[in-house]
This record gives C-alpha cells, structure tokens and sequence, in this order.
C-alpha cells in the first residue's frame, strides 16, 4: 500500500466522518458559484441597476468567498480536532510528521477537489431551476442559460487557492500538537481567547474604522467591519463570562452551574460560531433591507410625484409632434386627460446645494387649480412665495416668510412673504423647490437669461390623467404601468434616433422600470439571503454535532447523579439558544447603523422600517431553525439519560 | 437497626436471541452504618446488581427497597431526584464533568437542588477538609491525579448525605497508593459518619475494607464472609473464597476488564 493509497483509502472507508466536511465545503462552493453566475449574467449586465448595485454586488462575493474560508476552516478543524487520537496512534507507530503532514495534505486537495465538482454541478443545476423561477417571478424576459466560462474559472481559481492554503493552515495546526496531548485528544479546554484592553481597543478602532470608511471603498469597509465584529465576540464573550463566574450567587444555583461552565469551556469555538453566524446573518439583513428600502424609495417617489405625464419644450410653441403622439396614444387607449403648461427657469441661490424653480403667479394658478392648493395672491415687487414639500424644505431649512434670497445669473433679489407647504413634490422640474414670483419680474429676468443658456427655461407640459391618480403605486397589469412603460420605450426610442432631445418623464414608466430592476435584484438577493442562511443554519446544526457525543457523555453521568431530564432540556436549550438568536440580534443593530450610514449616498429615504421587517423575518425562519436543531440534539441526548 | 437496602427475590432477564438469565434470586439486606462489599469473579452479575440498586437497570422480578421505598416503582422525573437526595454514586472513571472546577463538581447536586449559597460553602468546606482536598477545589479536572480525582468524587456522592454510598470498583482506575488512600477515606466515612456503602469490586485489598463480603458467581450469591479484628486474616479469607469460587489468579487483578 503506498502512501497515496493509504490516505485515499482513509477517505473512502471513513466516509461517514469525512462527509460532513466534505458536504460543508461543496455547499459553500455551490453557493459562490451560483452567486457568480449571476454576476457574470449577459442580462443583469444590461439592466439599468447602475453600478453602485454592482459594487454592492460584487462585495457580497468577496464577503461569501471570505465567509466560504473561515467556514471551510472551521469545519477542518473540528473534524481533524475529532481525529488527534488518529494522529497520535500513527505518530506511536513511528509515522513522521512530514508523513502526517502529507496524509493531511493529500486528503485535503482530494475532498477539496471532489467538492469544488460536486459543489459547480449543484450549482448549475440549482442555477437552471433559478433561471427558470426568475423568469416566472420577475416577469421581464427570462434570464438565459449561458456557459458560465466566467463564473467557473473564478470558482475554480478561488477555491483551489482556498484549499490550498487551508490545507498549509492545517499543516502548522497539527505539527503544533505534541504526540501525548494527540492521544489525550479534547479533555483539555482550547485555551480562551485574550481579553485585553488593547485588543479591545483594536477592535473598536476596525469598527470605527469600517464605519467610516464606508464611502471610499465598501470592500475595505467590509473587511475591517467584520473583523471588528470578530474582536467584537471574542472579547465580550470573554469578558461576559468573566463576570457570571465571579457570583457564586448566580452561578451556583440550578442548571446556571451546567450552561454557564459548559459555554465558559468551549468560548473560543463559540465566540467563533456567533462571529461567523452574525458576519452572515448581517450580510443577508443588509441585502434583503436594503432591497426593500430601494423599492419603498422608488414608492414613495411615486407617491409624491402628482403628475401622469409631463413633457418639457425649451420654448414655447417649439415643434409640437411629439405633443401631438403622446395626446394620440393616450386617446388610442381611451384614456381620458387633462393637459395644461407652466413656465419656469432654474436658478441657483445663495446658501443652496440644489436649483430653485423661478415660476410666474399665472402658471402656479394652473397647478393649484388641477391641485387644489392653496393661491399664491397677489404679489408686488420682489416679493415671491416659497412652495415646497416637507421633504424639500430639509433642503433649505432657513428659509422662511420673510427671508431675502439672493438669486445669481440673472441677479435678483427676492423676499419670501408666504410659504405654502404641500404634500407632493409639485415642482415640474423635480428636485427643484417653487419659488413663484409675480409675472412682470419674471419676464425681466428670463429675458436675461442668454440665448445658449435656453435650457434653463422650461416649458412643461403636464398630463393629469384622473384614473390613474389612486395614490398607490400601480400593479403591473395596471394600465398606468403598461402605457407608461410603452411611452418609455418610445421616447427611448426617439432619442436614440435623433429625432428629438426633449425629454419626457412619464410617473408610471419610471415607477416600472425601477420596480423591475428591483425585483430581479430582490428575487437574487432573498434568493442568495436563504442560502446563506441555510448555510449559517447547518453550520450551526455541524457544530452542534461534532459536540454531541461529548455532551452525551457528560449528560449520562450527571444523569447518574440525579440530572432530571427536564433540567438536561433546559441547560441544553440555554446553550443552543444563545448560538442561534445572538448573532440575530448583533446582526439587526449592525444593519439598521450600517445602512442609516449609507443611506443617503443610494438616495433611500427610510431604511428603519425595511431593516426590522427583514430582522423580524430573519428572527422567525432563525426560530423555525432553531427549534428544529433544538428539538432534534435534546432528543439525541434524552436517549442517554438513565 | 433499620434495614437501608433489602433486596429480595431479585432476577434480571436480558431478552433476546440468546435470553441471558444474569441475576437469579438475589436476597440481600444492607443495615445502616453497614459497609458490605460484593465480588465475584467477570460475568457473575455484580454490574447487575449495583445497576438495579442505583436505579440505572429495572428488575425482571424481585424487588429492591432503599430507605423503605421502591424506586423501581416511581416516574422517571422523581427517580431523578430520588438518586440525587437518597443516592451516592462513585464510578471507577470518576464521572467529573471537565467543564467543572472540582469545588463546582462537588457543589453540583446541591445546585441542582437549589440550595442555599452559604450553606454549600460551609458543606463543601466541611468535606474537602475532611477529604484533603481543600487545597485543590480551584482547580479543574485535568490538572489533579486520580486518587484526587476519586476522594472529589467521593466528596459529591456524599455532600448531599445519601442513605446510602454505591461505589463501583472505585480502586479500579488508581494505582495501589491511590487505592489505599480512597479506601480508607471510605472506611473513615463510614466509621466516624454512619455513612452506608455497598462496595462492587474486583479487588480483594479494597474489599477488605468492608465489614463483611457477599461473593456472586454466574448471577447466584455463593457466599458471604465477615471480618473479624485482622483486616490481614479477612483479606487472606476473600482470596481463599475467590480461588474457592473458581476464580483464577489473574482474576485478583486490580483493573476490571
């Protein structure tokens, strides 16, 4: 038998042990290969979900090849932890440690290899069955089968690197261990982690650091915020234990003594099971929040936006085709309309990040007529009424009756004398507050915008079409969304022609086109989100089982002594509990500040209520979870209660 | 004096392919403040017994009483408390939980029962000193030897004062200086605390600890001897019973197999 043929045959007559390693490893291969799938998708190229999506996008990868290394590690060394004796017997018969080390290293590549196939081929049958869904959930052209040259090359290269250096990691681990401490195998407690002040320390700073720096660069954000949250576990845990074990009081009394040194004996694994469980749940909170927080945004805007259909001229009485083939589609479809056209110009203010609108009182009568709003009256002068939303008025939040605002190109100067306050954005020219002069100085001072600056002045032209002002953002079987995405696609068209640079902005078309490309990316995101959280599930479920049989152990002596089952159940469930609903919480906080954090650089208006609806639903499939693994492990060890 | 255990009439049946018949009308009367060992050679059923006597095992037949009660006949919930209250157990392995310093293994059945604080600190205080194991109660399990191992364990079967001490083959694992110590703790216990052990055990030297011996051979009790004023002379007696039963030398040996 050759060297070679010994550790292949280990494998193959010890597949029970070597499964569940096996199985861990091509799970998270599956679950990198098909997120890179999507990735490298042709079709999610082309939709407009911009690039800051796909930053996002690809740090997710990063993060899951990150979490794929630690978990692949971790599950390494339980199952070599479960074989020292192995090792140590091989060492008795005179085995050398550069053998021993080839032993390792040979089994190693071959479960790495084998689970990278297994893992891809999971993977592509798990990505047909994806494929196919989308195209049914989503509702746009399906997503195409492709060879995902790509995507398997990168799997491929990034997991043969990741079991290679695993493999050398696990190489220093057993060559640490002496022959005696091999035999003994794991009576011994692995040592605590150090909780120091200076670590302590180093971990707020890479907390610190990551929230920060989030702007620069969401990789190195990531990086430092996970391993903050790692200091994070490993000291507080550390420290929580400390501080239970000094009362005698609380520790001594019940099954408090069983739980307490129980968790206190294995902190190191647990204080990197909650690490690893939190740093996934997190990943997964963050993705389905933010998600749901780009579609309310997209929501709301529609909600505040009141117009149907608004179509902008440069000048007034421009080329009307255009004007003309919106008003024949609309009647083609039998839809009733109301139009009517304001003027305005934008203008930049003193003390303003964003333009103003200059409009005259005559064209603000026709929007608070179709609106109902309340009249400007009559103004003199150079005095002027401020109309904005409460959401604009963040934008401006000096302004006030009575403020001068200095206006540049042309120079003015005006004074607010009323304030009107609505609930929708009703500037035309969205993102731009009102502020609604009398007609004569308006002439005066569009007449001085010069001739190439013409764009500043727009002539809106303003659909109100009474059907489709529910105040709910349209079904996608509503006509609202199917003629608005038709009227979409043919100014898309126009522009691309050359045939006219006029834009139009339809309420329903853009509603329609943002609601798509959030569905795909929320249909991949949930969809990548219960993977993962399946996986942090059996991850636990793993940990759990390498510990069974000493937990039986220790569980049938105290039985012997008196341990009554219930109180077994109720020291065990302690345990299994704090593993499964720790992380959900730490996990829940870090998403609700990571994402207040970047809100405002994605444009999103709340992330509040979108982080605890995606908390709470992480927190109840965690309960499903746990009550599963729960139920199962204290039924394993009532079997050996005497 | 009042009978602590009385078994009478007491069979065990293991059912099977090849049903084993391993106890076979088993009688046996243990007083208070009684030390009584039993031996017998591999396979005779002492295992048996100690397990239907600690509650472990149920009987086929026959009945087993401790302090007046039938075990046998309660629910799993009050059996559990029976063992801790009315029962001390040592294994020959120890059975210390290594996630416990060895005070905390002590104070474990206590613990359990919740009880108070300072009344456990005076009791484990008590016990260690009595034992000589005050100076080691900090530590963990894998830092003390075995014959310390064993006089902890002693010290938790007996902390929550049973009615009676079970110790199976507790010399077992320890080497003849350790087995002497742990014996003679066991006899102090008994001597100066009334404390009443039945003691299942290979080892003719511990069992000649006991105030008398009850021999098993093939699940039958075959014997019994008492000791007189030489603890020498009963020793020699029990290896002149063992060869008597059949018993090999090598059977004398001090490590259950």
């Amino acid at each position: 038998m050759s060297f070679r043929q010994f550790a292949f045959n280990n494998v193959k007559r010890n597949a029970r042990a070597y499964f569940a390693y096996f199985l861990s490893s091509s799970f998270m291969v599956m679950v990198f290969f098909t997120y890179a799938l999507f990735i490298f998708h042709p079709d999610i190229d082309q939709t407009r979900i911009g690039s800051s999506v796909q930053m996002v996008m690809q740090t997710m990868e990063y993060i899951i090849y990150t979490f794929a290394f630690l978990f692949v590690l971790y599950s390494i060394g339980t199952f070599l932890k479960a074989r020292n004796k192995e090792f140590g017997i091989l060492t008795i018969l005179g085995a050398t440690r550069g053998q021993l080390s080839k032993l390792v290293f040979v089994e190693n590549m071959l479960i790495g290899a084998l689970s990278i196939v297994t893992g891809m081929l999971a993977g592509l049958l798990l990505s047909k069955l994806f494929l196919a869904l989308s195209a049914r959930m989503i509702g746009i052209e399906q997503l195409g089968l492709y060879f995902p040259t790509k995507a398997l090359l990168l799997t491929v290269t990034a997991f043969i690197i990741l079991f290679l250096v695993i493999s050398a990691f696990t190489l220093i681990l057993i060559n640490r261990n002496r022959v005696l401490e091999l035999l003994k195998g794991s009576s011994k407690p692995k040592k605590e982690p150090k909780a120091s002040l200076l670590v302590s320390l180093f971990g707020i700073l890479l907390l610190a650091a990551g929230y920060y720096g989030i702007d620069k660069s969401l990789t190195l954000a990531a990086v430092t915020g996970i391993a903050g949250t790692y200091f994070f576990f490993t000291q507080i845990t550390v420290l929580a234990f400390r501080l239970l074990k000094k009362s005698r009081r609380l520790t001594w009394r019940g099954t408090n003594l069983i739980w307490i040194s129980e968790m206190a004996y294995k902190i190191k694994d647990n204080a990197r099971i909650l690490f690893m469980v939190t740093v996934v749940t997190s990943i997964c909170c963050m993705a389905v929040a933010f998600i749901m927080s780009v579609n309310l945004s997209n929501q709301s805007k529609y909600k505040e936006d009141p117009y149907s259909i608004r179509y902008f001229l440069n000048e007034p009485n421009q080329d009307q085709a255009d004007l003309i083939s919106i008003e024949h589609k609309l009647s083609e479809e039998g839809i009733k309309y109301r139009i009517f056209s304001t003027e305005s110009y934008l203008a930049n203010a003193s003390g303003r990040k964003t333009n103003v609108s200059i409009m005259p009182a005559e064209s603000y009568g026709h929007i608070a007529h179709e609106l109902g709003l309340a009249e400007a009256g009559t103004l003199q002068g150079n005095q002027a009424v401020l109309v904005q939303s409460d959401k604009e008025a963040k934008n401006n939040p000096d302004w006030d009756k009575g403020t001068h605002v200095t206006l540049h190109d042309p120079k003015a100067r005006l004074q607010i004398v009323k304030e009107i306050r609505t609930k929708q954005e009703v500037s035309p020219v969205s993102g731009t507050n009102l502020l609604i002069v009398n007609g004569t100085l308006y002439e005066q001072l569009r007449k001085q915008i010069p001739e190439e600056k013409s764009y500043w002045i727009d002539y809106a032209y303003i659909f109100m079409i009474p059907a489709w002002n529910g105040g709910i953002a349209p079904g996608r079987n509503d006509e609202e969304y199917k003629v608005g995405m038709e009227l979409e696609r043919w100014n898309e068209d126009r522009i691309e022609k050359g045939e006219s640079i006029l834009p139009m902005t339809t309420r329903g078309g853009m509603y329609a086109t943002h609601e798509q490309s959030v569905s795909m990316m929320s249909f991949i995101g949930i969809f990548i989100a219960s993977l993962l959280s399946v996986c942090s599930a059996s991850f636990l479920y793993f940990k759990l089982h390498s510990e069974l049989r000493q937990d039986q152990r220790i569980y049938t002596s105290m039985s012997k002594i008196g341990l009554r089952t219930s109180e077994m159940g109720k020291s065990a469930t302690i345990q299994i509990a704090a593993l499964f609903f720790i992380p959900i919480f730490v996990s829940a906080i870090q998403t609700l500040v990571v994402l207040n954090r970047v809100r405002e650089g994605f444009g999103l208006d709340d992330v509040n209520q979108p982080v605890f609806i995606a908390s709470a639903a992480f927190l109840i499939i965690q309960a499903v979870y746990f009550l599963l693994v729960c139920s199962r492990y204290i039924q394993k060890l009532k079997r050996v209660m005497v | 004096m009042t009978d602590i255990l009385k078994v009478t009439g007491l069979s065990k049946v293991y059912p099977g392919k090849v049903t084993t018949r391993a106890l076979t009308d088993i009688g046996l009367t243990i007083q208070k403040g009684e030390f009584v060992g039993v031996m017998g050679p591999s396979g005779s059923g002492k295992t048996t017994l100690l397990n239907m006597v600690s509650t472990i095992d149920t009987p086929s037949s026959g009945t087993v009483l401790i302090n007046g009660s039938n075990p046998h006949e309660m629910k799993k919930k009050e059996l559990a408390l029976f063992r801790r209250r009315e029962l001390g157990f040592v294994f020959q392995d120890f059975n210390l939980l290594d996630t416990l310093t060895v005070a905390e293994n002590i104070v474990l059945p206590l613990t359990l029962d919740k009880q108070n604080l300072k009344l456990m600190e005076a009791k484990l205080d008590k016990i260690a000193e009595r034992l000589g194991i005050a100076d080691i109660l900090n530590k963990r399990v894998y830092e003390i030897s075995g014959g310390q191992r064993q006089r902890a364990a002693i010290a938790r079967a007996i902390i929550p004062e049973p009615s009676l001490l079970l110790a199976d083959e507790p010399t077992g694992a320890l080497d003849s200086n350790s087995s002497r110590t742990v014996m003679q703790t066991l006899e102090n216990l008994n001597e100066t605390d009334g404390v009443t052990m039945m003691l299942v055990t290979h080892d003719a030297q511990a069992a000649s600890y006991c105030h008398r011996v009850v021999f098993i051979k093939d699940g039958v009790l075959s014997g019994e001897i008492r000791r007189g004023d030489s603890r020498q002379a009963f020793f020699q007696k029990i290896i002149d019973m063992l060869s008597y039963l059949g018993g090999h030398t090598n059977e004398l040996s001090s490590v259950r197999v």
